[in-house]
């Protein structure tokens, strides 16, 4: 007498007819796992060609000081500034900017040719930071802050942000490619579940009018899920090394960064069957509920 | 010694949403060693009856309990749980079609985790006791109707229930099978397992003595 018990297990809750589904079901999330990969890719891509723009910034920046209601308030206020800058460590060298330099600076700025009369010009002193940057920059806008008022810290960094900020909105674009394609897996996993309870509803009902218990079908789907999810990732990360390959071969971009980012994608790469069974549990919960359990 | 009461029925009526009642103010038991026909026309209600019996639906009023519960008070665990010890013989067979013989009639030992041993014994005396001992590895859709209804039967059986509910198990197959299936059905009935057979099948419910229960008018008479 023959018992194929595991082929019994599989044949039941492999949701088979359903070697079907099982091929629709790994093809498809092998594919939307491929493209997340693809779009953490190009994010870290977009990462690396931004990166050079930050480290060539110039390390400076500038001091303005604004005018005072007489001349001689302006100029002890400029001392204090120079004093100042002289006794940090961070400071590389400084150069106040002469009248013409300023006018200059003004001109190009408000499209005048000449001096405005009666308008008095703020003192701009051009400060090079030692690095690291960031920090000698916080701390010469801290120490200004406490040494005196009304002065404005214009920096390259912030000219620099200013230059970067469009491309910034592309990267959170490309961020935003892995939360379409999580919100793409989940619409399609719950499809799935779907069509499978439909196709299966005959064989699904003889089997809960037998007595099966709701957390067997539950586990019994995690379980398919899980295994088939993981399929999905393991031919996603095959195809993925081949575009990662033909990338490298053609010279299309560099893959230097990519290496910096293979744990998340590691990460990514097994949070997914968890992610896929847990999500595909949920679902089932749902359409159970409402198809067989509470006619 | 006191029969038991398997099934009980106090002023039940069963409305499909907001339709009209469909049955009426069923009253009605079911004990222990019953053999009970429940006849009607077609669309009379019989299916309606057994889906109440097999907790497929719940009553829209009155008090239903089916092995001593109430089934106002059941949660989806505690249905399986009676459902486990209920059999249920379908007209249309429900066998699963990509299983062969031997997995279909194993189906309820495998959903309560028995082992296999088990199992292989229990489904090599249930296919004997069918006469289908030879096919094993056939699968359903190789066999005929009565062939088919007679593995459905092993499978609602094969867990020696208490209570054995059958829609319409003949209504498929032609008289010489059907009378087959009875006299298995009765066969059952005398080891002990009360058995409520619905059908519609007028020479059934004439040619025997069994307890005979006719849907009419949406309500339930007990005529013998």
């Amino acid at each position: 007498m023959r018992l194929n018990f595991l082929k019994y297990h599989r044949d039941i809750f492999g949701f088979s007819k359903i070697k079907f589904w099982n091929k629709f079901f790994v093809s498809i999330f092998a594919i939307i796992i491929w493209l997340c990969l693809l779009s953490i890719f190009s994010t870290v891509m977009l990462e690396k060609i931004l990166n050079p723009l930050k480290f060539s910034a110039p390390n400076a920046a500038i001091v303005e000081i604004h005018p005072e209601n007489t001349v001689e308030k302006t100029r002890m206020k400029t001392e204090v500034v120079l004093d100042f800058l002289k006794t940090q460590s961070y400071v590389d060298n400084f150069e106040k900017l002469d009248e013409e330099k300023v006018l200059s600076l003004i001109n190009n700025f408000t499209g005048q040719n000449e001096k405005l009369l009666d308008i008095p010009l703020p003192v701009l002193i051009l400060v090079q930071i030692k690095p690291p940057y960031e920090d000698g920059l916080q701390s010469l806008k801290l120490g200004l802050s406490q040494k005196v008022n009304n002065i404005y810290l214009d920096t390259e960094t912030e000219l620099l942000k200013r230059f970067l900020d469009p491309i910034s909105i592309t990267k959170y674009i490309s961020m935003l490619v892995p939360i379409l394609a999580l919100v793409l897996l989940s619409t399609t996993l719950f499809l799935i579940i779907y069509a499978i309870l439909f196709s299966n509803k005959s064989f699904l009902n003889t089997l809960v009018l037998l007595g099966i218990y709701k957390t067997t079908l539950y586990k019994e789907l995690a379980k398919w899920l899980f295994v088939n999810s993981a399929k999905s990732c393991f031919i996603a990360t095959l195809l993925f090394l081949i575009t990662i390959l033909i990338i490298y071969i053609f010279k299309i971009a560099s893959l230097e960064m990519l290496f910096l980012y293979w744990d998340f994608i590691i990460y990514f790469l097994l949070l997914i069957p968890f992610l896929t069974a847990i999500l595909g549990v949920i679902f089932l919960k749902r359409l159970t509920k409402k198809y067989f359990y509470e006619e | 010694m006191a029969v038991k009461n398997l099934i009980t029925f106090e002023n039940v009526g069963l409305r499909y949403g907001l339709s009209p009642e469909v049955l009426k103010d069923i009253n009605f038991q079911v004990n222990e060693g019953d053999f009970i026909f429940l006849g009607g026309e077609s669309g009379a209600g019989k299916s309606s009856l057994l889906s109440l019996m097999n907790l497929s639906i719940a009553p829209s009023r009155g008090f239903l309990s089916i092995l001593g519960q109430d089934v106002q008070n059941l949660n989806s665990k505690s249905i399986a749980d009676i459902r486990r010890q209920v059999g249920i013989i379908f007209q249309d067979f429900r066998l699963i079609n990509h299983l062969n013989i031997f997995d279909n009639i194993a189906l309820p030992l495998i959903i309560e985790n028995i082992n296999k041993d088990e199992i292989a014994l229990r489904v090599e005396e249930m296919l004997n006791w069918i006469g289908l001992k030879d096919y094993t590895d056939a699968t359903p859709l190789s066999l005929s109707g009565g062939q088919q209804q007679r593995v459905a039967i092993a499978r609602a059986i094969i867990k020696k229930p208490a209570l054995i509910l059958a829609d319409e198990p003949t209504g498929s197959i032609d008289n010489k099978m059907a009378a087959r299936i009875l006299l298995m059905l009765e066969e059952l009935n005398a080891q002990g397992m009360a058995v409520v057979f619905a059908t519609h099948n007028s020479e059934l419910l004439d040619g025997n003595k069994h307890k005979l229960a006719l849907i009419k008018n949406k309500k339930l008479e007990v005529m013998r």
